[in-house]
């Protein structure tokens, strides 16, 4: 009985372990309340207008070769952002436009809502300063409206009103 | 002669040949042509570099040459600069020229020749210009592909308010292309059907990242090419450049770099750096920072430095220059330790190190101390410990003393070094200022001693209390001793009638102060004194006294600073003997109150006389209220207003007089009154003005009014700036002239009414006595007195009931009507009313008891009263066999018949019997009620008996209760018919 007993026991306490450790990293690592993902959102709202406000200059205009890719289809939010991606850009774009201190928070922010990695990737920006203003000037604004729809799904507005 | 001749001769010769010989030479090689002429383009700084060589120079060495240089663009006849170029050519050297264009390069080709002379003296005249070169072409970009645009030049770094041309090139013949800087768009010409210039004139600094500029296809609808334009600040010259050392170890260069020409993004170097360099060294070092930079000091014992400061950055370099000897740059670091020694009520002893700096050198340091009222400065030179004695210092006082140390050849003082001590107390130095305020009362003196707290630096320590001696001096006693703990200011004595001697000293730790002395006298001789007024202003007020002709030592101003508190902070000023005048001023002062000022003048015996009284305003204000206004003495024509409870001393200006205004219906004003307008705040009203020019009248009669009429009226005072405040109007209304003649007449009548009432109230008795007295009592008579003195003193009054009517009459009177109209029933002797009845009063064996006849005495003007008047006196019981003329009168069946239901009240008088027929009828005698059937039926029947019977009155409301049989002579039997 003894030696029958062995194998089923290592058994067993693998099984557990196993469980254990999946259940560890299968389930989500914060769920955060629904006011707090709002409030997020809402900061990240700010802080896009803000970092577009600080960049915009006059006669400037955008680009419609460059595009940010804000959202994943098919998810619901926050999960519809695209964040990984996001913060790449926001990580390539902060040390040019000599404002690490708000992307960083921006980035910070993303974390919060749903950790992800930023991608290795590098993100190609143009030499030519013109080029690389209209660059710029156009993820930056395409973050700020990719926010504001974000915060639109969450009601922020309705909420600012109140 | 011949031999010097020749010389010459044959020198001049030579010398021609010679020449000859080398213009022969150079004639021989020239023009020389420059060849190998290369042109570089260099984009970035937008300039042709030509290089080219000039072969063939006849010497080895130099040769100096003019170059002419031809561009053109486009196209080679189209020469758009030429220009000489001068240089000392070597043998075999390439040479080098660079020409900048204005025009980006990459917009159009350029085309360079180049020609020479040589420009020697070595060389004989004429030069000749060499031929040209060919043209060579310069040239960035062979073709551009169609439907692409290109703006040159690309990312360029410009200075703020240069002139920067730029052009584009179209792929396309251009069509239909703009171009915007910063959104505007600019204009410009056109080069060639793909190429365009537009020339900016002084450009201005936007921004960091530069000026954004860019063309649109508008056929495409497509932004086809940019480029940003970095404009950067010019590069300002360095300012204040000074060089110093604090431990001749290290120079510590600084500047002031100016503007910071810092650009974003740019490619060329657009932010300056800076270098020093030392020309006695050689020595050169590229500073990490933009305004300071340190130098080690060679250990060579160099004295002198020579700087050249160089800002540089991509488009300009600027320099500055600074030469000095390093003993005159030497600025000391702050003294060390600090300290303070031996330290007593006036002296201390400061020490101090300072940091070394070479043994050579000789410190100068400069010692400020600040004390509680002044700072004092001291100089000491020092070698490398400092030490210096303070004197003169305060007892018990806080000092800050510190430090500061310079080269002897001064250059900059050293940053302070400072410590703080205070120094050790000692004892109170000058006498307290005293004064006095005495209020007399019956038989003593009430007297406030103050003193004002010493001044810090008389105190000369923390004072600890105050001693008060009082001393009589008008009659030898014990001196009295009062310590009073410090912070008191003064203190209350009271003392009786005599002159006293105060003496006052403070005391601290250490010691006690010489005494102030006041002396209280028994008479101050202080006259009644008229207070005068005066005008103060922000500043105070200034007051001025006569001067005195007596010995006086001085004079005090006292006065309250605020006269409106109960503590009214009573102060001082003390002036002396030879000023008769003085500024009070005071941080108290407020506008709008009244001060008052008492001076004194100060005798040799230290008594205080008050001299004169002065009172007034720093600023006298318009008042703020109006009296509470009373009317009194109101009567159709007049009344008069009465504002008794207004204070004027307590008013923010002195009260000048008062107005009056009066608002009627009519808007006529008396003589004595103004029409006025006055202005409300929604609206205006005209009305009378009255002017009381006398503070004091309090009461104002407003006459000649109209009966029954309504007037408003409000009294404001006035003053020199200005009245009350607009009130709102009291309304009051004259009665009516009739009413009120009415009630002068009425009222005395309803007094005399009234006291008339109170005095027959109180002479009722007489009254009663005089108009219908009281029907005398038989017991009480005089005749009774007169009868029992002079016969049988045993007789007493007859008894009714022994008393025999002889006869009874019974007259039928028109009284009679006017009892039956008391009564509903029928009079028995209806039917014989007209007649008169008697009945006679026989005697009868039966009923007489008495000795004789009977005599009946009738009082009918008591029974007519009686009757008449309705009440009841006191209810008599009829006897029986009552006179039927006296029950006919006075009790008519009418009358019996109502008896019987009203009470009487009873009282009996007994008649006296005696042996003389003398019979007496009571007055008091009352009706008694009986049955109706035991009336008389027969009054002519004769009595049975002749028997006195009480006479008796039958008022309407003498109703008793029937008596009973047994009542005696009490009871009232009524005749009935078997009963006479």
């Amino acid at each position: 009985a003894a030696l029958s007993l062995g194998p089923t026991k290592s058994a067993l306490f693998l099984l557990c372990c196993v469980g254990s450790w999946l259940s560890s990293h299968m389930s989500p690592i914060r769920s955060l309340q629904p006011n707090a993902e709002k409030g997020i959102v809402k900061e990240l709202q700010f802080l896009s207008n803000e970092l577009l406000e600080n960049f915009e200059e006059k006669g400037l205009p955008t680009s419609s070769s460059y595009t940010l890719p804000c959202f994943i289809p098919n998810a619901h939010p926050p999960n519809n952002i695209n964040i990984s991606a996001v913060q790449t850009y926001l990580k390539t774009i902060g040390p040019l436009i000599d404002n690490t201190t708000t992307t960083g928070e921006i980035i910070e922010h993303l974390d919060k809502l749903a950790p992800q990695n930023a991608s290795e990737t590098n993100i190609s920006v143009p030499e030519n300063a013109f080029e690389k203003k209209r660059f710029i000037l156009t993820i930056l604004k395409q973050f700020s409206e990719c926010m504001d729809l974000v915060c639109k799904s969450f009601n922020c507005e309705a909420q600012q009103a109140t | 002669m011949a031999f010097p001749a020749v010389f010459q001769t044959t020198c001049f010769f030579m010398l021609l040949s010679l020449r000859a010989c080398q213009s022969e030479v150079l004639t021989e090689h020239l023009p020389l042509t420059p060849e190998a002429l290369k042109v570089f383009v260099n984009s970035t700084q937008q300039s042709l570099h030509l290089q080219w060589t000039v072969h063939n120079l006849p010497y080895k060495g130099e040769l100096k040459m003019v170059f002419q240089i031809q561009i053109s663009r486009t196209e080679t006849s189209n020469i758009i600069w030429k220009g000489n170029y001068s240089t000392t050519v070597k043998w075999n050297e390439i040479l080098h020229w660079s020409w900048e264009s204005e025009l980006p390069l990459e917009c159009a080709t350029h085309f360079v020749r180049i020609k020479s002379v040589v420009d020697d003296a070595k060389v004989p005249q004429p030069n000749i210009w060499s031929s040209w070169s060919s043209w060579q072409e310069a040239k960035v970009q062979d073709s551009f592909e169609q439907d692409t645009l290109f703006i040159f030049p690309k990312d360029k770094l410009v200075e703020e308010g240069s002139d920067v041309t730029i052009c584009y090139i179209s792929g396309n013949i251009q069509n239909n292309i703009s171009c915007y800087l910063d959104g505007e768009q600019i204009h410009g010409e056109q080069l060639d059907p793909h190429v365009s210039t537009f020339k900016l004139k002084n450009v201005p600094f936007v921004r960091e990242r530069g000026t954004n500029i860019y063309c649109v296809d508008h056929r495409r609808n497509t932004i086809n090419g940019g480029t940003v334009l970095f404009v950067s600040k010019v590069l300002e010259e360095p300012k204040n450049f000074s060089c110093e050392t604090q431990d001749l170890k290290t120079l510590s260069c600084t500047w002031d770099p100016g503007v910071d020409t810092t650009l974003a993004w740019s490619k060329q170097r657009s932010q300056s750096y800076y270098t020093l360099f030392e020309s006695f060294s050689g020595k050169k070092k590229l500073c990490k920072e933009k305004n300071w930079c340190n130098w080690p000091i060679s250990q060579d014992s160099q004295a002198m430095y020579n700087f050249t400061l160089t800002a540089e950055n991509y488009l300009r370099k600027r320099s500055v220059n600074l030469l000095f000897n390093l003993t005159d740059r030497v600025h000391p670091m702050s003294p060390l330790s600090v300290k303070f020694e031996n330290i007593s009520a006036t002296n201390a002893v400061m020490t101090w190190k300072v940091r070394p700096t070479g043994d050579y050198l000789t410190l100068l340091c400069e010692i400020e101390l600040y004390g509680e009222r002044k700072m004092t400065q001291h100089n000491v030179s020092v070698k490398v410990n400092g030490k210096y004695l303070l004197s003169e210092l305060e007892p018990d006082t806080e000092y800050a003393a510190r430090v500061r140390c310079a080269a002897n050849h001064f250059w900059k003082w050293s940053e302070w070094s400072g410590q703080n001590f205070t120094t050790l107390q000692a004892a109170p130095l000058e006498a307290l200022d005293v004064w006095r305020s005495v209020k007399s009362g019956p038989g003593t003196q009430n007297v406030t001693f103050f003193w004002k707290l010493p001044p810090k630096f008389h105190a000369n320590g923390k004072i600890l209390h105050y001693t008060v001696i009082v001393e009589n001096l008008d009659k030898p006693s014990r001196l009295e001793a009062l310590t009073i703990p410090a912070p008191a200011n003064g203190t209350e004595l009271t003392l009786d009638q005599s002159s006293y001697e105060i003496r006052v000293t403070a005391s601290n730790s250490v010691g006690t102060s010489p005494a102030s002395v006041m002396v209280i006298s028994a008479d101050p001789g202080d006259k009644e004194v008229k207070a005068e007024r005066i005008k103060g202003s922000k500043d105070g007020f200034f007051i001025s006294w006569k001067p005195q002709s007596g010995d006086f030592m001085g004079y005090v101003v006292d006065w309250c600073d605020h006269p409106q508190d109960t503590l009214c902070d009573f102060q001082w000023k003390n002036i002396g003997p030879n000023t008769t005048s003085t500024v009070i001023s005071s941080d108290a002062f407020r506008p709008g109150v009244r001060y008052n000022f008492r001076i004194y003048g100060l005798s040799t015996e230290r008594i205080a006389y008050l001299l004169e009284k002065k009172t007034g305003y720093t600023q006298e204000l318009a008042p703020l209220d109006n009296p509470q206004v009373d009317t009194i003495n109101l009567t159709s024509h007049s009344f008069t207003l009465s504002w008794k409870n207004y204070s004027t001393e307590s008013q923010p200006a002195f009260i000048e007089g008062y107005y009056v205004y009066l608002k009627s219906k009519a808007r006529r004003c008396h003589p004595g009154a103004e029409k006025e307008v006055l202005s409300e705040i929604t609206d205006t009203t005209v009305c009378c003005q009255y002017k009381i020019n006398n503070p004091g009248q309090k009461t104002f009669t407003v006459e000649n009014l109209q009966p029954e009429s309504f007037y408003e009226f409000f009294v404001t005072p006035y003053t020199s700036v200005g009245e009350g405040p607009n009130s709102t109007f009291t309304r009051v209304r004259t009665p009516d002239e009739y009413s009120y003649m009415l009630i002068r007449i009425i009222l005395p009548v309803i007094l005399c009414i009234f006291l008339l009432l109170v005095a027959c109230n109180l002479k009722s008795q007489w009254v009663k006595e005089k108009c219908y007295p009281d029907i005398p009592d038989p017991y009480k008579s005089s005749v009774l007195s007169l009868i029992k003195s002079k016969e049988n003193p045993h007789r007493t009054i007859m008894n009714i009931s022994d008393c025999i009517p002889d006869a009874i009459e019974v007259v039928n009177k028109p009284e009679g009507t006017k009892t039956q109209s008391l009564g509903t029933r029928k009079s028995l002797t209806e039917t014989e009313s007209t007649k008169p009845v008697y009945l006679y009063l026989l005697p009868t064996e039966k009923n007489y008891a008495g000795p004789g006849p009977c005599i009946c005495f009738e009082n009918f003007t008591y029974n007519q009263a009686a009757s008449d008047s309705g009440s009841c006196g006191h209810p008599v019981p009829v006897p029986l066999g009552a006179l039927p003329s006296q029950l006919g009168l006075l009790t008519s069946p009418e009358n019996l018949l109502q008896a019987p239901g009203k009470n009487c009240m009873n009282s009996q008088g007994e008649i006296p019997t005696g042996e003389t027929t003398l019979n007496y009828v009571s007055q008091l005698a009352a009706p008694v009620s009986g049955d109706k059937d035991s009336l008389p039926t027969n009054p002519l029947m004769p009595p049975p008996c002749s028997e006195y019977k009480m006479q008796m009155a039958v008022p309407f409301c003498l109703v008793s209760p029937p008596l009973t049989e047994n009542s005696g002579l009490s009871s009232m039997t009524l005749l009935g018919p078997g009963d006479h």
